[in-house]
């Protein structure tokens, strides 16, 4: 019995230093610098009534491969275009002179199907709104660049993703899209939805 | 009573893996931006390798701004605000300096002390199941002894703009004759 007690002891300590080493490994590889990266926040509200009635938070937004492909754009000298796919999934040759171009839409939509970096629109999208005007604040070595869109819901639904597309060249590429917890929304009911750029965040 | 040390240690190998693979998943969306530096003396073997996260600054901010809205700015290496306006069709440098001390912040918009730029090598990219990878380099050669504290990622358009900036963890020596090659990586992802 009493071997029985030193073995379990030595296996709970060879889980927790195996568990604390690996993180310390992992984390040693990450933080030297001062941290960089940009990662991006979802707030997603349902109002009924104008009564909030439920808010989730979700961190990491994933990025599809045509916000890549912008930032790609960016950190290239030498190129003259990308290729990218629009929301009706044909490749556009878009010029580096039309990237960039302030224009963007939040939407909402029905599909389930997990996220793709090659994601080129909603799954089942049914509503498109420009996004309001982006407000930016930082602090330190960090910086915050936010935004929003609100629809006001004309028929049932249940609302599962969101995501933004921009307007290059002429067409619309979709460049964040995730899924969300469900939100079972009555014709008349807003969906306020709200994305925070964390840059070194 | 004699295989102990064998499950043990198998018991720890699992959960540094494991660890190690949680941390990984932490971030899902997030694009995280490496910079590593590699020196090389005269006779080029390799004598320092360092990776490190490199922080963005306000003019990275700024473009990123401009992707989602008209109204952007951000400022250039002269310490001007600018309009952003549509398009990135422009060179980009690696920037290396010994100003001293570094203390990077997000208002950054010129390396404290410049010793030189170089411009980067065409980027190439790659994508693995969900995640992405950028990487751009540029290799500097020194006649003369020179410590290197800061790092820079400029984007030339009609103005210069520093989109990232850090200092070394420690200062780096790059000997007379010697090569440093810094390379960008930005990965995409990371975390899904």
């Amino acid at each position: 019995m009493r071997k029985s007690y030193i073995f379990l002891v030595f296996v709970i300590l060879a889980v927790i230093s195996g568990w604390y080493l690996g993180s310390l490994a992992k984390n040693n590889q990450n933080t030297l610098g001062n941290g960089g990266g940009i990662s991006v926040d979802l707030i997603v509200r349902h109002y009924r009534n104008g009564t909030l009635i439920s808010e989730q938070y979700k961190k990491g937004d994933p990025f599809t491969k045509n916000f890549m492909l912008n930032i790609y754009a960016l950190l290239n000298g030498y190129g003259s275009s990308v290729s990218m796919q629009d929301e009706t999934n044909t490749a556009r040759s878009i010029d580096y002179g039309s990237l960039f171009a302030g224009t963007a839409y939040v939407g909402i939509g029905t599909g389930t199907n997990a996220f793709d970096i090659n994601n080129y629109n909603l799954i089942s999208p049914i509503a498109w709104v420009q996004n309001s005007a982006t407000s930016t604040s930082s602090i330190g070595t960090k910086g915050n660049i936010s935004f929003s869109a609100s629809f006001s819901l004309s028929s049932a639904a249940t609302i599962t993703e969101v995501g933004v597309k921009v307007t290059e060249g002429g067409y619309n590429f979709l460049i964040l899209r995730d899924l969300i917890t469900p939100i079972n929304a009555n014709a008349g009911d807003t969906i306020t939805v709200q994305y925070i750029i964390r840059l070194n965040g | 009573m004699r295989k102990l040390p064998v499950i043990l240690l198998s018991i720890f190998l699992i959960s540094f893996i494991a660890s190690s693979a949680f941390s990984l998943r932490e971030g899902r969306g997030i694009m995280e931006v490496f910079v590593n530096l590699k020196v090389y003396d005269a006779k080029g073997t390799l004598i320092k390798d360092i990776t490190m996260r490199d922080p963005l600054t306000q003019a990275m901010g700024g473009f990123v701004n401009r992707l989602l809205f008209w109204t952007a700015s951000a400022t250039d290496e002269s310490g001007t605000s600018r309009s952003l306006g549509t398009g990135v069709s422009g060179p980009v440098y690696i920037c290396v300096g010994t100003g001293s001390p570094v203390n990077p912040a997000y208002s950054d918009y010129k390396l404290v002390y410049l010793l030189q730029c170089v411009q980067a090598s065409q980027s190439t990219m790659s994508i693995v199941g969900n995640r992405g990878s950028i990487s751009l380099s540029a290799s500097f050669a020194f006649s003369q002894q020179y410590t290197i504290t800061e790092v820079g990622l400029r984007k030339y358009l009609s103005y210069n703009y520093l989109l990232a900036h850090d200092a070394l963890p420690s200062p780096v020596t790059v000997p007379a004759g010697g090569k440093l090659t810094v390379t960008y990586i930005i990965r995409i992802n990371s975390g899904v």
